[in-house]
């Protein structure tokens, strides 16, 4: 009850922040996006996993997933609902110019090695007018290793889109300090959890703290997050670019 | 008392972090006798840990005193194998091209020179616009090792509790001390909270969240 009480509010409140301060979750973001696509659009999703994009398109557009990894044993990471429809590096995409109307890069930017030369080739995949979605996460842990290497900042952003030619329409924070602080301390109750009992009592004190203060965040991360007025810290980014035509 | 003054200057706030960095500052500083070129000094807090060092260079491009050479990093106003170990701490990921400096610290190192780098993975943004990126361990191994630099070693610095004292001590407390009622709490919650991140990061790691890290690279 109380719980979906804090969703249903958090839910009202990510509309606001996503429209007037640019805060919002990643996912809302995506969705909002995604469900925007037009009918016939033919749509790439760069970096595709397990193919979550997928299900949340309207039925007649036509998409293209890439991913370097299938979902098999061998790489880590068996099990997916969703096989990528072509399996190729993102650093040389075997698809034809000029022949995607939307792109959608989705938490990978920081995933690749070459960032610079991902991006000239997607928007070389690109129709003149085509729009690119893409968010990266800023101040958040290490995963993935050790395939994740950059971490951009709005300047990082500006830079590498001007190189690649494309316009910017807009890049937004995804969350101010409330959500790395929240972030992290997800983390920690995660590791409590894995830990003997000799070393659970020793650090009760600290978790007690951690579970308070996550509670706190939890209800209140939006509204903190509007009072965070320097917006130094960073949970991550999303960026909306053109191809000119 | 002048040790504790460097420590602070060091670490601000966080003293967790220096807990990690001077140990392993100080062991690979005692090994350097030749010339040191600080890249990116600023106010040079780290020179203390290279005193056997025969020469001390140091550039910025925004110079604090006389003695700094004001350069760019992607311009080192040194010849060619020159240098025995080039610095670069914090500085890398304030230019949009970091390959390009890898490219000239090459140049100016002897064969055999080391190239140190210290690196924040979670750092707030700041200078801007002079911030482009955070270079993660791997990102620096793929751009040392494309550029022609072999890999001795990367350090993470930290186990993940330091994570949540650099985010709780630089913003939280920071914000409480600027009210004068508030300062001696955040004083109180800026001690306990890197004492008990402390413990935790002995008891329980967790390296994949640390803060930042500390790498060494050889010219081939």
């Amino acid at each position: 009850m109380f719980r979906q009480i804090v969703d249903r509010i958090k839910s009202e409140f990510a509309h606001i922040y996503l429209d007037k301060m640019g805060f919002g979750s990643g996912k809302e973001f995506g969705r909002q996006w995604i469900e925007k696509a037009v009918p016939g659009a033919v749509v790439l999703d760069a970096g595709c996993g397990e193919g979550n994009v997928r299900e949340l398109l309207p039925a007649e557009t036509q998409y293209i997933g890439v991913d370097i990894f299938a979902g098999d044993d061998s790489t880590g990471y068996e099990g997916w609902k969703h096989k990528p429809t072509i399996l190729a590096d993102l650093h040389e995409v075997p698809i034809s110019d000029s022949s995607c109307d939307v792109v959608i890069f989705f938490q990978v930017l920081e995933h690749v090695r070459y960032p610079e030369k991902v991006l000239r080739e997607l928007t070389r995949v690109m129709k003149p007018g085509a729009v690119m979605a893409v968010t990266s996460p800023f101040i958040h842990p290490i995963h993935h290793a050790p395939n994740d290497f950059f971490r951009y900042t709005k300047y990082g952003f500006e830079h590498l889109f001007h190189s690649c030619g494309l316009e910017i329409v807009s890049i937004k924070p995804t969350g101010g300090y409330f959500r790395c602080l929240g972030n992290v301390l997800e983390y920690f109750v995660r590791l409590y959890k894995s830990k003997q009992l000799a070393i659970k009592i020793i650090l009760s004190p600290l978790l007690l703290w951690i579970l308070i203060l996550k509670k706190t965040i939890k209800i209140l991360e939006y509204p903190l997050d509007m009072l965070d007025d320097r917006q130094e810290f960073v949970a991550g980014y999303h960026c909306i670019v053109k191809k000119g035509v | 008392m002048k040790k504790i003054e460097t420590f602070s200057r060091i670490t601000g706030k966080n003293w967790i972090n220096g807990r990690y960095l001077l140990p392993v500052l100080k062991t690979w500083g005692a090994t350097e006798t030749g010339t040191v070129l600080d890249l990116g000094c600023g106010e040079s807090p780290f020179r203390i840990f290279f005193q056997y060092a025969e020469k001390y260079i140091r550039m910025d491009y925004q110079p604090s005193d006389d003695e700094v050479i004001k350069a760019d990093m992607r311009q080192i106003l040194l010849d060619d194998n020159s240098a025995d170990c080039v610095l670069v701490f914090q500085a890398l990921s304030d230019l949009p091209e970091p390959e390009i400096c890898l490219n000239e610290i090459r140049r100016v190192l002897k064969p055999g020179g080391r190239l140190i780098v210290y690196e924040s993975v979670c750092y707030p943004e700041h200078d801007m616009p002079y911030d482009y990126f955070r270079i993660m361990p791997a990102g620096l191994d793929y751009l040392a090792l494309k550029v022609g630099f072999e890999r001795k070693e990367v350090i993470r610095l930290g186990g993940g509790f330091n994570r949540f004292a650099m985010l709780w001590n630089t913003y939280l407390m920071g914000k409480l001390s600027m009210y004068s009622i508030l300062k001696h709490l955040s004083v109180i919650g800026v001690i306990i909270c890197n004492i008990m991140c402390y413990a935790a990061d002995c008891l329980a790691p967790h390296p994949n969240l640390a803060t930042d890290y500390i790498a060494r690279y050889v010219k081939e």
